[in-house]
């Protein structure tokens, strides 16, 4: 006789998420719903997530690799949500890790520009910012140029937080968006396209 | 977004897609005289050409590595640099030749460096352990070492064995058109190498077709064993950061561990799992998973929470124990796996052998919830209902309150599992695969619960009732698929459970013995049938143990100790083979004990007090082998404290008085602690109750009549308690009213004695009074106990005194 719905229950129970992707969850779940507060609490645990993961990736093993945004936000996503979550919830977890990603990068940027340079996390986010030295772009511009974009069309500015602060492909993005590949594409080149001539033009009056 | 951005983003996309020599024209009939809207879009799209491949994120290297190709004829070590054989996302592999000896060797630079001192020394001391790997089937490493290259960056290296005319297996196989038995016994050599690194303590962790080169002569060689390890951290990591299209090769033949990156986890079954994808690959010509073209995320997603396609369903099916076989290795939880590459090379050649495999087919739950990731709306429904009953049901053996919202839950759920029914069948109409899936998934699911209804905790109506719907849903599908094996042992087994609440002795039960004699005759019949038309398979001849077991019973309680003998004897014959043909589990396990225990109840009933000895030593050391195997186990550790109680009313009955006692207070200091661990446990409390009873008998019988008194009355509390808790439990009300025919047995003793030793009128007259007393107040209560209760053989058995003892107490007072 094959024994134990009982038993096999209890293991499953014991093999549960963390309480952490618990609370991960239901965050998300009640911010897509919505709920500012919620929003807000999800923002602070994948942000804290992703410096602390910047940080270790840091202190150990891997100092000479160059971090990349893909990779910590996938170490984000494995440690915060390695566990079962829906199709929704991922999509909703990739767009605020973007947003995160790319408030560290800002503060960080910011605060390197004011002369400040506190030890520890900060030199994670130097190495990522580094990285992006070679955008024809300032990071700071950017970001402006990126809040601008969100005014007009959110999902646009969506897009470009996705592809270049989280460094997700097209593919993924499209994924992510709920878009073809085709869709994706065009709503990329347009959103980049529209950036490029704000932040070419020197006339701050479009701001 | 306003609508003239709105109209902006429609046309700028639909210019986009044009080819950029069509787009002007495009614009001048899309904008018409809307000059500004013709600039603005203009600018747009000229601006995104110019922006073309800006704002991508920054490609990253994994870690800085200059030069990454050597040129022929560079020095490297003893080893001079001939062409590349292959370059992957690991290294790069040059045939090479080494001066002394001079032999031809393949040399692999690796990719990575080392990012601390101390990855250079592990390095070394692994490219150690690698050259004591010596296994006709693994490739040698000769040596290893550094290379500075011109840029002075190190990048460590390995001479390996050169495979010469090397294809790899699954090409091999394809070219030489191999037929399975000859490809499964190329697989067991590379099992037995994995197995020989394994058991030198290294994991292969890059287990491919890539991996397992067949040289000019068919032998086949592992290459790169455990080299994976050496310079970097782990695979998993690697794939995080890397995202080159080589690198898909390798995610191919990941385990969920490896991909979750859980390198803590990683272990020989990690490499079971890659062998296993190779062994499907090899067998059928696909994949486990459709991979292609998948982020990573989802890759990880999928190899974690998706069924793997069965290869009897791939273009080149591969059936049964082979099938099997396959899906074992490839489990996604490790425990679920072979627990080696041996074990795994032992069951294919069993295989090899047409012997029966050890493989075993994965338990419906469990498939249930495999489909369930897949089909989450679909079956999300069953799911739910099977995780609310088993909740509910140990929640009701709680507290009054929990126990009813509990119910009024489960009530709901049910409901829901008639909803569910007639959508399956509003599909089954369509025919649709998923459905024929569902139900036979749903089918299997209901026989297993329904049969583990049978020795669940929680309220007893409601868990008949549970099951009565799980065998009505049952014989209905069977009119549907009369042939199918297994919804006939999902319905036998559903019996089983529904027997077993009704009126099952072995436990508390309502007392319905109709159903239950109805409910166990069907589940042998449906077990008989089962194994006639399947002699060797092991699951119903299990059954047919159990149901035959059950139908002893039955035929004790109704005074039939023949039938019951050679019932009980069947079933143990039965167990006893399938031991022999591979050890059964704990559970299958107990059931030879309790076999043992209900002969040992007819010996008893026999008057046969050294045959019943015999038959609890044996019940006994069956016993200790389960708790061995699942040590602190509270069921067995219940177990072996009913069989210490029976133990000692055995020795009680032939004499041995003071042994009695000693396995008696065993008994129920085993009980106490296991009360005090899990003071829910309905169970538990019913035996201590009846433990406390036993023993308060086999006091009284030694004249200990305080002792008796006190112990008795602590055993009419606890049922009284239980009573409050579960007024239609039949047991503790039958229980209750032997606790107080004991209790008065004892008063009658101490009248009795009071006769022997000569004590005083009034004396023996109060006594014999208390004596009568507490007779009629044992009578009233089996008066209010229901008909069932008094028919059972148990309680009629143990009430048919009271009369007789009542006309003693009369007899003994009218005599003064």
């Amino acid at each position: 006789m094959r024994q134990g719905l009982l038993r096999s229950g209890t293991r499953s129970k014991r093999m549960s998420r963390s309480d952490h992707t618990d609370r991960l969850t239901v965050l998300l779940r009640r911010s897509a719903a919505g709920d500012e507060h919620a929003g807000d609490e999800l923002f602070r645990l994948v942000f804290d997530d992703l410096h602390r993961i910047a940080r270790g990736l840091m202190r150990h093993e891997q100092r000479h690799q160059t971090l990349q945004p893909t990779a910590l936000i996938g170490e984000a996503w494995l440690r915060l949500a390695g566990a079962e979550l829906d199709w929704r919830d991922r999509a909703h977890f990739f767009h605020v890790a973007a947003r995160a990603m790319r408030r560290a990068i800002i503060d960080y940027v910011r605060a390197r520009n004011a002369g400040k340079r506190d030890a520890g996390e900060r030199i994670a986010f130097e190495e990522l910012a580094d990285a992006w030295d070679e955008m024809p772009y300032e990071l700071l511009d950017l970001h402006e140029a990126l809040n601008g974009l969100a005014e007009v069309d959110a999902e646009l500015a969506r897009i470009v937080e996705l592809r270049f602060f989280a460094g997700l492909s097209l593919a993924e993005t499209g994924e992510l968006c709920g878009m073809t590949f085709q869709q994706v594409h065009r709503a990329w080149n347009l959103a980049r396209g529209w950036l490029h001539r704000r932040l070419r033009s020197a006339d701050p009056s479009r701001d | 977004m306003d609508t003239s951005w709105r109209r902006i983003r429609e046309l700028f996309e639909h210019a986009d897609a044009l080819p950029p020599r069509a787009r002007s024209a495009f614009l001048d009939s899309a904008c018409g005289d809307d000059a500004a809207l013709h600039r603005e879009l203009s600018e747009l799209l000229a601006a995104a050409d110019e922006s073309a491949g800006a704002l991508e994120p920054p490609p990253t290297p994994i870690a800085p590595c200059p030069a990454l190709h050597a040129a022929p004829g560079t020095l490297v070590g003893g080893y001079r640099l001939g062409h590349v054989l292959a370059a992957g996302g690991m290294g790069i592999v040059y045939e090479a030749e080494q001066q002394n000896p001079r032999r031809r060797v393949a040399l692999k630079m690796m990719t990575l460096g080392f990012d601390s001192p101390g990855a250079a020394r592990r390095f070394r001391h692994e490219a150690e352990i690698l050259g004591r790997l010596r296994h006709p089937h693994i490739a040698q490493v000769f040596e290893a070492g550094v290379h500075v290259d011109a840029s002075g960056y190190e990048r460590p290296w390995f001479a390996m064995e050169l495979v010469e005319g090397a294809t790899d297996i699954v090409g091999y196989a394809t070219q030489c058109a191999l037929a399975a038995d000859e490809r499964l016994r190329l697989f067991t050599d590379v099992c037995d190498a994995v197995h020989h690194g394994h058991q030198r303590g290294v994991v292969h962790r890059d287990l491919k077709p890539d991996n397992l080169l067949v040289d000019g002569e068919g032998r086949v060689k592992v290459i790169d064993f455990g080299v994976a390890r050496t310079t970097h951290a782990d695979v998993a990591r690697r794939t995080i950061a890397e995202r080159s299209g080589d690198i898909v090769g390798t995610l191919r033949y990941m385990s969920p561990e490896q991909l979750e990156g859980r390198s803590d986890t990683i272990d020989t079954r990690t490499d079971v799992h890659a062998l296993g994808v190779v062994l499907y690959e090899l067998l059928t010509g696909e994949l486990p998973y459709d991979l292609d073209g998948k982020p990573l995320f989802e890759v990880a997603r999928i190899v974690r929470d998706d069924a793997p396609r069965r290869p009897s369903t791939c273009g080149r099916p591969v059936v049964g124990d082979l099938e099997l076989i396959v899906l074992t290795a490839i489990a996604k939880e490790p425990e679920r796996r072979y627990a080696s590459a041996a074990a795994l090379a032992d069951d294919v050649r069993r295989y090899l052998r047409r012997e029966p495999v050890a493989a075993r087919p994965p338990s419906m739950v469990y498939q249930l919830r495999m489909l369930g990731r897949r089909h989450r709306l679909l079956v999300g429904a069953v799911i739910a209902i099977a995780a609310t009953l088993v909740a509910a049901a140990i929640l009701s053996a709680g507290a009054a309150v929990r126990a009813r919202r509990a119910e009024a839950e489960v009530r709901t759920q049910l409901d829901a599992v008639e909803r569910a029914e007639r959508l399956a069948a509003a599909q089954g109409e369509r025919a649709s695969a998923l459905f024929e899936e569902l139900l036979e998934l749903s089918v299997t699911l209901i026989g297993d619960f329904a049969d583990r209804l049978g020795d669940g905790f929680g309220s007893l109506e409601l868990r008949r009732d549970m099951a009565a719907k799980g065998v009505e849903i049952l014989e209905a599908l069977d009119d549907g698929a009369p042939t199918d094996p297994r919804v006939r042992s999902a319905i036998a087994r559903a019996h089983l459970g529904l027997a077993r609440v009704a009126g099952g002795r072995q436990q508390r039960n309502l007392g319905d013995t109709a159903t239950a004699a109805r409910s166990f005759e069907r589940a042998h019949e449906l077990a008989e049938a089962l194994v006639a038309a399947r002699p060797h398979d092991r699951d119903a001849r299990l059954l047919l143990a159990t149901a035959t077991f059950h139908l002893a019973v039955l035929a004790a309680e109704s005074g039939d100790d023949d039938g019951a003998v050679a019932g009980l004897r069947r079933s143990l014959e039965l167990r006893r083979a399938l031991d022999a043909e591979s050890p059964l589990s704990p559970v299958e396990r107990f059931g030879i004990a309790e076999c043992h225990d209900r002969l040992f109840v007819l010996r008893m009933n026999q008057r046969d007090p050294n045959g019943a000895i015999a038959e609890l030593e044996a019940s006994g050391q069956v016993l200790e082998e389960v708790l061995a195997a699942e040590p602190g186990e509270p069921r067995w550790r219940i177990e072996l404290a009913l069989q210490r109680g029976r133990l000692g009313s055995a020795l009680g009955q032939s004499g041995r008085t003071d042994a009695a006692l000693g396995q008696f207070e065993r008994s129920i200091d085993d009980l106490r602690e296991l009360r005090a661990e899990t003071p829910d446990a309905g169970q538990v409390r019913y035996l201590l109750a009846s433990m406390q009873a036993m023993y308060g008998e086999t006091l009284r019988r030694a004249a200990r009549f305080d002792d008796a008194e006190r112990v008795l009355r602590a055993s009419l509390g606890d049922a009284e308690q239980m009573i409050a808790l579960e007024p239609e439990a039949v047991n503790q009300r039958a229980q209750r009213v032997g606790c107080l025919l004991m209790l008065a047995d004892v008063a009658r003793d101490r009248a009795r004695a009071a006769d022997a030793d000569g004590s005083d009128g009034p004396t023996r007259r109060q006594a014999w009074e208390r004596a009568r007393d507490a007779y009629l107040v044992a009578r009233e209560a089996r008066d209010q106990l229901g008909e069932a209760e008094r028919t059972s053989a148990l309680t009629a058995r143990f009430l048919g005194s009271v009369e007789h003892s009542l006309e003693e107490c009369h007899a003994a007072l009218s005599r003064d």
